[in-house]
């Protein structure tokens, strides 16, 4: 068998497979959907059992899709993609700047390299603009005494209907920010490219090393005091009845975290 | 000849493929150790005993029947949510030690549900590409991490009607549904739990099921777009001391292992990599490594002389002889570690079910037994379910003297309501049960019996709250015995109503309005 042929059966196979899934999810949904506005108390074990009685066929279908594909994987020609890598201008840029000498640019660079800095610093202020324009009537509903009523269902609703045109805008904002940004980010890293090529000095290895070395120091004293603050709380938690309230909530069903209200 | 063995190789790479890697093993083991209570998925109660006070590391829902420890997410919502009686001191303590120790070391081989989306993933189906709209989006659980697990719960614990609200695990957590429900209600012995299902379970069902739908197709939806806990391990990612480490003087920012990785990594061991692993076997220059491998590493030597070489070749050869017995001893006490929790739970701890006898209760009623366990002919049989002789324990009472027994207090209905000091709805419907006593005070006695674990501060909460209560206030005798015999399974509130001649009536287990009470009074009393 070709790889063609191979890819071919792949993909019409996944397809398929792909068709059945959503298939079973959309039934699982519309089966608990119906037992639900079935009328009071609708959740027996028999309204359960004849609905997926009913959808039983999609779903054992998937199953068995699901297991041949296992048994195609080992027939077919395998087909590992091959690997690109993908370079992230932030990094790749961060790392540029560890390297050069800064001090060593003429003045052209050095305006050019700022120039794409405070368009960068701009892109930043304008998303943040946007993204705390659009929080604020969610801010507003967060901390308004009336937001949080007795009827919690409403109140988180209405707190998530609150929130959405702040994440839609941030989402977008970002998504913007990120694809005008990486366009800056190629062109000063093509500048210091240049700049490396016509000989602009490296950063003396040694001050390499030795900020390497500074920011392990502190790592390891960040990482010691954090672990020091959290022996002591767990310490304190134990004594100020903390570890009784997490064994007290943990040994009842939780019957909120199961949907059972 | 060349082709065939070029084909032989690949088809005993794809035999190989089968067999599981050492991550998806520890997997496996982890998902096994946080579950360790099996005979909970066979009795349908789930673990109460005290080895619960530990968090496990990962995503593992405290309901689901073969939980052997606390959710961290869920107890620090819980946490949070009582933070106005004490600091949430532990809690926070907890998920600062696994932050710093284990960072989201814990998500790529700790978590349980991490698991089953990587297995979801492995079906095989055109996949979603990350990119960087996915980037954005993995920002998402950040928002839900200060909304849902920090600001909702503290809110409502100042707020001027407080209430107990682990948002997250309410309205999104899809692995209380499935770990928790599916697996409590999946248990034919649960099927009254049944009735409290509504539009929050149907809530949560539709975006289980969206969510289990979605890690088909993107790998790790849940993780990299939705789980606050993932987020919180993240902030501790590049300094924790377990993980993955970039030596950025190797590194030729070839890209290769963040085109490898399917998180929305920007760079290997940033607070959205899961250090999985999968990344180091692409790397050219072998710049990433483990954290602390270097113990494991022979020295990079050669030897200029043959003396110097064989030197060097023994002390590699002592460095893997090291390394295999670390190796064996780990396995080994993983494995020891693992056999014993496994017959701690299933064999020697007693916590989830106390079955105490019945109690032998004096009657007046020559048709009723003297002692339950040898019921007269055409008597309700003992039991704790409708149409059963209500079992009878003596009930310490708290704001009046002696106990308290309900077979002694026939003639009369009786309402027993069993609540604890922390939940909300058993506190919201307590004025109910105290004006259904003061409105049928000559018929119907009401008996609200606290759990056994708030003993120590029942009566004071009494005193300070519900002192002018018409009602008995008792407390349950040791490890819940009574609640367990009653059937309670772990759900509070349960009210049970018992006729006057001491026979189950119902049994609830969820709020009651006042309404849907006075019925069941009426009921049992035109009865």
């Amino acid at each position: 068998m070709t790889k063609e042929t191979a890819k071919k059966i792949r993909l019409i196979y996944g397809l398929v497979l792909s068709a059945l899934l959503v298939c079973t999810g959309v039934c699982l949904i519309v089966a608990c959907l119906s037992i639900y506005r079935s009328g009071d108390a609708p959740f027996t074990r028999e309204s359960i059992g004849a609905w997926f009685s009913k959808i039983a066929v999609p779903v054992w279908l998937t199953v068995a899709a699901i297991v041949g594909g296992g048994v195609l994987s080992l027939v077919l020609p395998s087909d590992e993609p091959r690997l690109r890598g993908i370079r992230d201008g932030r990094a790749q840029l961060k790392s540029l700047r560890n390297r050069v000498d800064f001090a060593k640019f003429d003045d052209e660079l050095t305006a050019k390299i700022h120039k794409e800095r405070k368009y960068r610093r701009l892109l930043l202020i304008v998303t943040v603009g946007v993204g705390a324009v659009s929080a604020l009537p969610l801010v507003l509903h967060l901390f308004s005494p009336n937001s949080f009523t007795p009827a919690l269902n409403e109140s988180v609703i209405k707190t998530t209907v609150m929130a959405l045109p702040f994440l839609f805008c941030t989402v977008i904002g970002l998504w913007g920010y990120y694809f005008l940004s990486a366009k800056s980010i190629e062109r000063e890293t093509a500048l210091l490219k240049s700049a490396m090529i016509a000989g602009a000095m490296r950063k003396p290895e040694a001050e390499q090393a030795k900020n390497e070395k500074n920011t392990a120091h502190t790592v390891l004293a960040v990482r010691l005091v954090i672990l020091g603050a959290a022996i002591l709380l767990i310490v304190l938690g134990i004594f100020n009845g903390g570890m009784r309230d997490t064994l007290g909530k943990a040994i009842k069903i939780c019957t909120e975290c199961i949907g059972l209200g | 000849m060349k082709h065939e063995n070029n084909e032989t190789k690949k088809k005993s790479g794809r035999l190989r493929a089968l067999i599981p890697t050492k991550r998806r093993l520890i997997q496996l083991y982890a998902a096994l150790l946080f579950n360790a209570n099996l005979k909970g998925f066979a009795n349908g109660y789930i673990y109460r005993g005290p080895l619960k006070n530990i968090c496990t590391p990962g995503l593992n829902c405290y309901s689901c029947p073969g939980a052997s420890g606390a959710c961290p997410l869920g107890s620090l919502q819980n946490a949070l949510a009582a933070s106005n009686k004490r600091a949430p001191y532990y809690v926070f303590g907890i998920i600062l030690l696994y932050g710093i120790l284990l960072g989201r070391w814990i998500c790529g081989f700790l978590c349980p549900f991490g698991l089953i989306q990587d297995l979801l993933h492995k079906i095989k189906t055109p996949k979603l590409k990350k990119n960087r709209f996915t980037r954005v989006l993995s920002y998402l659980k950040y928002v839900i991490l200060v909304l849902f697990v920090f600001y909702i719960p503290l809110v409502y614990v100042y707020a001027k009607n407080p209430a107990t609200l682990p948002a997250f695990c309410k309205y999104i957590c899809p692995a209380g549904t499935l770990e928790g429900a599916v697996g409590l209600l999946s248990n034919k012995g649960n099927s009254d739990l049944l009735s409290m299902l509504g539009p929050l379970f149907t809530w949560k069902f539709l975006l289980m099921i969206g969510i289990l739908v979605a890690a088909v197709f993107i790998y790790r939806f849940f993780c990299r777009f939705l789980c606050p806990l993932g987020a919180l391990y993240g902030l501790f990612n590049k300094i924790a001391i377990c993980g993955i480490k970039l030596e950025k003087p190797k590194c030729t920012d070839c890209g290769l292992c963040v085109s490898k990785c399917k998180m929305d990594i920007r760079e290997v061991g940033d607070h959205e990599c899961i250090n999985c692993g999968e990344c180091i076997s692409v790397c050219p220059t072998q710049a990433i490594t483990w954290r602390g491998s270097k113990f494991f590493l022979p020295p990079n030597e050669i030897g200029e002389s043959e003396a110097d070489r064989e030197a060097v070749a023994a002390r590699n050869e002592k460095i893997k002889k090291r390394n295999r017995i670390i190796g064996i001893g780990v396995t080994a006490a993983m494995l020891a570690l693992l056999g014993g929790v496994l017959i701690y739970y299933n064999f020697i701890d007693k916590a989830p079910v106390v079955e105490t006898p019945p109690s032998e209760v004096e009657t007046t009623d020559p048709t009723l037994p003297t002692n339950p366990s040898t019921p007269a002919p055409d008597a309700p049989k003992p039991g704790n379910s409708q149409g059963t002789l209500c079992y009878g324990a003596d009930i310490t009472l708290v704001n009046a003297d002696g106990s308290f027994n309900v077979q002694n207090n026939r003639g009369k209905i009786t309402v027993l309501n069993f609540w604890y000091l922390d939940c909300q709805s058993c506190k919201e419907e307590l004025p109910h049960f105290d004006e259904i006593a003061k409105e049928y005070a000559e018929s119907v006695s009401v008996v609200a019996i606290c759990a056994y674990f708030d003993a120590e501060f029942v009566p004071d909460f009494v005193e300070e709250n519900y002192p002018d209560y018409n009602i008995l206030f008792g407390i349950d005798l040791p490890d819940e015995a009574y609640y367990s015999q009653m059937g309670g399974k772990g759900t509070y509130p349960m009210t049970v109503i018992v006729d006057e001649n001491g026979v189950i009536v119902e049994k609830i287990h969820d709020k009651l309005s006042y309404n849907a009470l006075k019925a069941a009074i009426e009921t049992a009393l035109a009865d």
